[in-house]
């Protein structure tokens, strides 16, 4: 899928190549994100989806390739600018910081003055339970309300685009429903590009999709075009 | 390319026996020409100082330079070894310890304390102790029962040999009761601390030695340990390894002695890395978490280099304490000095080459003493070099660290490989084009 | 207070149990051997060692909290805090005893957090990816400093100062007259404590420090640049050490070994409180305090050794390693 100017994308991956180490990891990814959309990156273990996020954010920066975020070169730039830029990561094990309340866990991803106090209203009408857990060291809180945790807090500064890196993983069936509603009411503020294992959820919740194979993105397109085709399901995702 | 030409002829050799023998000892040869050229130099090192110095080697009294020589390249010699020792932990085991002075002056101290406070009721003293051991090891740790019998058996032989039932100890018992000594050191702190990160490691070790650093030195044990005047032993020393008898010859098969002990550790090590342990010791370092899931007790392996290492390391402080001018056991063997200096040595020689320690320690330590009358002057102040020495070895250390960190023989070595890689290339590039 | 107990892991309520028995069994044990009086001074003697550990080993620990490099350099930041401030005061005669000293603790603090400041932003950051060699850089460092400083101070220890007349006051404790300028030393060490815990727990830096000895990966990720907090919490532990040093020069004067003494104690302190754990810290420097001076006093009525109270703290270090490797209130290990 070729797209010259970058303006109708939100994120414009263009061919990266990622190393760990001596390891190639990413080599040759393209992803385009379209703002508003829910976007999933599907394929098999080890692919190399979560590099690619942590490659978005700058945590494992790509040697080559370009990332565009809307329409500026976001390679190479520490993480924490790209973070400021408007991109919120929420990282698989959804890695909340355990000593810190709750309170403290939303209050550390202010960017401004006044951001929780802002988005309080949207953080809680998303996830209620938080409220009641406020002052709760986050090492207390279940799998299941970590995990909004971690989403919530990548919701407390404006952030335009949302990396979210398999939320499902280890949640019991009734938090992942309850987790996915989150995620569709919040695509209705910000883009989101999800990382998910679970083709149940990712083909439920997401619009597009991308798959990754040995560290290159195979295919894209739309997730209802995908559903249908068995051949490609097979092919990269092993098993329907 | 002579080495080809040399291999190219043994080739051509009919009979296949004389072929094998002649490989074999150009290999012998080849690979290790190097190794005995410097051992040449060293054996003959007094004389060579003799020569240019005008003076003798084995004179009436302990002067003239090729004595003083003979005296600080022995020193030299050790604090290699113990360099040696150290990079057997550090860069071959990954374990940093900030303790090793321990075992270097544990040598020493308890080679003379043993010899200075023995007497015939030890020996079944340790009889005891070893059955209570046993006893203990049999009920609580599940060893079985052959080796338990073997541990009994060789504690007993071993026992029986190093300690007589009168009060005469010789030297020799002595220094093998220290070996002993620094193993089971070594055990302790080994089973204590190796199981954990290697920080606590690390704080471990330092906390160890400094507490003995400070039992050494401390005016309680005046009576035993000398304190911080340190632990007298002239009359102990047995007159044919005493360097101060220059004349009958003592001092030159002294050094004799110590080129001898350095070459033998120099090898020990060598093999020891080349054997399968020390193969699974680099697995551990590069890798420890991946050398446990395949299998590997890396906790059992890492507690056999830190005894070897102790010994070493012991051996070297018995050998260091003999050329010792003022005869005694110096509390400052067991203070941070000798496990700095290592440290320092083993980095800027090279973490985790065999030959880089003993370059640095013996470049520095003779380079200290050679320029010690030297003045160095900065602007218009001016620096005897003795007493910027340890500031110019912070300073060289903190730079191999930030910008060496292979070492001089460590970077040495990779550029050669570099090179050797560049040259491959270049052979390949040229058979493609001549095949095109 | 309900929210810390609330909030509290099960293996650190079981370390809580430890601390207070151990320190009753102690406290039981002055009493009964030395009597009231000696047992008293033995207790305050301890609580002061403890406030002086504490401010080397806070640093030590926060600084490996967050960085993940143990800072052998501790003891050298208190050794040049001493010798510094010792100097300064020397130098500034002409000017009022109170003066002299608040320029001592000054010029203390300021010249090693410089110090702390350069050797982080210049030697440390640029190792992050070797971590072995940051561990090593540090040691070095340590003997370079601890060189440096009897190259320029010479190597006979210093007399103590006389504290200012404002802190010199004397009072009895336990039939023994001491100077006021002990409480003045529990007092600052009582005033870290809540300074730092008041930073830590109450201010957006310190909660950033906090998620930072978590994971500072993420929390770089959240937006913030955690490199300048890295040299920040350096700097802030150095200071502290230094402090720790110029607090000391007028009660025990200054010499070359104090920068060692106190970092085997800090070492000590951070095994046994937990690493990154500033509770541990505190708790664990008073435990130590205590066990050193109790130590002291039972060898010097008994053996007439003081010596042998060395032994007793690495015996504890290794107690506290066998039941809880990763120190009483350490983090889980993930």
């Amino acid at each position: 899928m070729k797209n010259d100017g970058a303006s109708s994308l939100i994120l414009d991956i263009q061919d990266i190549h990622t190393f760990i180490g001596e390891f190639h990891i990413l080599e040759g990814v393209s992803v385009q994100v379209p703002p508003g959309s829910i976007t999933v990156l599907l394929g098999r273990n080890g692919a190399g989806k979560t590099t690619t996020l942590r490659s978005i954010i700058g945590l494992t920066p790509p040697k080559t390739g370009q990332i565009m975020f809307q329409g500026q070169a976001i390679q190479g730039k520490p993480a924490h600018k790209i973070a400021r830029m408007g991109i919120g990561y929420v990282p698989e094990n959804r890695i909340i910081f355990r000593d810190l309340t709750v309170a403290q866990n939303l209050q550390i991803a202010e960017r401004r003055k006044g951001d929780l106090d802002r988005k309080a209203d949207l953080i809680f009408g998303l996830f209620p339970d938080l409220k009641r857990l406020y002052t709760l060291r986050g090492g207390n809180l279940s799998g299941g309300q970590q995990q909004m945790l971690a989403i919530a807090r990548a919701l407390v500064p404006d952030n335009s685009l949302l990396l979210i890196d398999e939320p499902s993983e280890g949640l019991a069936p009734v938090i992942i429903e309850q987790m996915m509603d989150a995620i569709r009411q919040l695509s209705a503020h910000t883009t989101v590009l999800l990382v998910e294992q679970n083709f149940q959820v990712a083909s439920q919740l997401a619009e597009r999709y991308v798959i990754i194979e040995e560290g290159m993105s195979v295919h894209a397109g739309l997730i209802t075009d995908l559903v249908q085709n068995n051949e490609l399901i097979t092919t990269y995702l092993g098993v329907a | 390319m002579i080495e080809r030409a040399v291999y190219t002829h043994i080739q051509k050799i009919e009979d296949p026996t004389l072929r094998n023998i002649a490989d074999k000892l150009a290999h012998l040869i080849l690979d290790n020409w190097f190794y005995a050229l410097v051992l040449l130099l060293l054996w003959r090192f007094p004389y060579i100082v003799a020569d240019l110095s005008d003076t003798e080697v084995t004179p009436r009294r302990p002067t003239g330079d090729s004595v003083f020589w003979q005296s600080v390249m022995a020193q030299a010699l050790l604090i290699a070894c113990l360099s040696m020792s150290y990079n057997l932990l550090f860069g071959f085991s990954g374990v940093i310890s900030f303790g090793h002075a321990l075992f270097f002056g544990a040598g020493g101290y308890i080679t003379f304390l043993m010899m200075r406070e023995y007497d015939g009721a030890y020996q079944i003293r340790a009889l005891i102790v070893l059955c209570f051991i046993t006893l203990c090891l049999a009920l609580f740790v599940r060893v079985p029962i052959r080796r338990l019998l073997i541990f009994l058996i060789g504690g007993i032989v071993l026992i029986l040999l190093l300690m007589p039932n009168n009060d005469k100890l010789s030297f020799y018992q002595a220094v093998g009761l220290s070996v002993i000594g620094s193993i089971i050191l070594s055990l302790i702190s080994g089973t204590v601390t190796l199981r954990l990160r290697g920080v606590y490691f690390a704080m471990f070790t330092l906390a160890l030695a400094e507490m003995f650093y400070v039992l050494a030195k401390s005016g309680t044990f005046r009576e035993i340990t000398g304190a911080e005047d340190g632990l007298v032993i002239r009359d102990l020393i047995p007159e044919s390894l005493n360097p101060t008898q220059t004349f009958e010859g003592h001092r030159l098969m002294m050094y004799r002695i110590t080129v001898i002990f350095f070459v033998i550790v120099f090898l020990a090590i060598r093999r020891y890395l080349n054997s399968p342990i020390g193969r699974i010791m680099l697995a551990i370092r590069e890798n420890e978490v991946r050398a446990r899931t395949i299998g590997y007790n890396t906790f059992y392996y890492k507690l056999i280099t830190m005894i070897f290492a102790g010994v070493i390391a012991s051996l070297s402080g018995v050998l260091f304490v003999l050329w010792g001018t003022a005869k005694r056991v110096d509390p400052s063997l067991l203070s941070l000095t000798y496990t700095v200096d290592p440290l320092l040595y083993t980095l800027i020689g090279g973490v985790g080459t065999i030959t880089g320690p003993i370059i640095a320690a013996l470049g520095l330590v003779l380079g200290e003493t050679y320029l010690r009358d030297e003045v160095i002057s900065i602007g218009s102040k001016t620096y005897p070099i003795a007493e910027v020495w340890d500031l110019f070895l912070g300073i060289l250390f903190v730079l191999v660290v930030m910008l060496l960190p292979n070492g001089i023989v460590g970077t040495w070595n990779k550029w050669r490989a570099e090179q050797r890689i560049r040259k491959m290339e270049r052979d390949l590039q040229r058979s493609k084009d001549r095949v095109a | 207070m309900q929210n810390y107990l609330a909030n509290l892991p099960p293996q650190h309520r079981r370390s809580w149990l430890l601390v207070v028995i151990y320190i009753a069994v102690l406290l039981v044990v002055s009493l009964a051997d030395f009597g009231l009086n000696t047992a008293g001074q033995t207790v305050f003697r301890g609580i002061l060692l403890g406030m002086l550990v504490f401010l080397v080993a806070s640093g030590l620990s926060l600084i490996f909290g967050l960085l993940d490099v143990l800072n052998f350099a501790q003891g050298a930041f208190l050794l040049i805090g001493a010798y510094v401030g010792n100097a300064t005061y020397d130098a500034l005669d002409a000017l009022s005893d109170e003066m002299r000293f608040l320029a001592a603790i000054l010029s203390a603090v300021g010249t090693v957090g410089v110090l702390g400041a350069i050797i982080e932003a210049g030697l440390i950051r640029p190792l992050y990816k070797r971590p072995i060699f940051q561990i090593v850089l540090t040691f070095g460092l340590a003997a370079i400093f601890l060189d440096l400083v009897e190259r320029v101070y010479g190597p006979d220890p210093k007399q103590p100062i006389d504290p200012p007349a404002l802190l010199n006051g004397k009072f009895t404790l336990f039939a023994q007259s001491l100077s006021t300028y002990r409480l003045f030393i529990i007092f600052l060490g009582l005033i870290m404590m809540v300074s730092v815990y008041i930073l830590l727990n109450r201010t957006r830096i310190g909660i950033i420090i906090r998620a930072g000895v978590q994971d500072a990966e993420m929390v770089q990720a959240l937006g913030i640049n955690v490199r300048r907090v890295f040299t920040l919490v350096f700097v802030l532990g150095a200071a502290l050490a230094a402090l720790g040093g110029i607090a000391i020069v007028p009660y025990q004067g200054a010499t070359l070994e104090m920068g060692n003494q106190f970092l085997i104690l800090a070492i000590v302190v951070v095994v046994i409180g937990g690493m990154g754990s500033y509770e541990g810290t505190a708790i664990a420097s008073i435990v130590v305090g205590l066990t050193r001076a109790v130590a002291e006093q039972l060898s010097l009525t008994h053996f007439d050794a003081p010596v042998l109270a060395e032994t007793s703290i690495l015996l504890l270090m290794i107690a506290v390693l066998l039941i809880q490797p990763s120190g009483l209130f350490g983090r889980e290990e993930a």
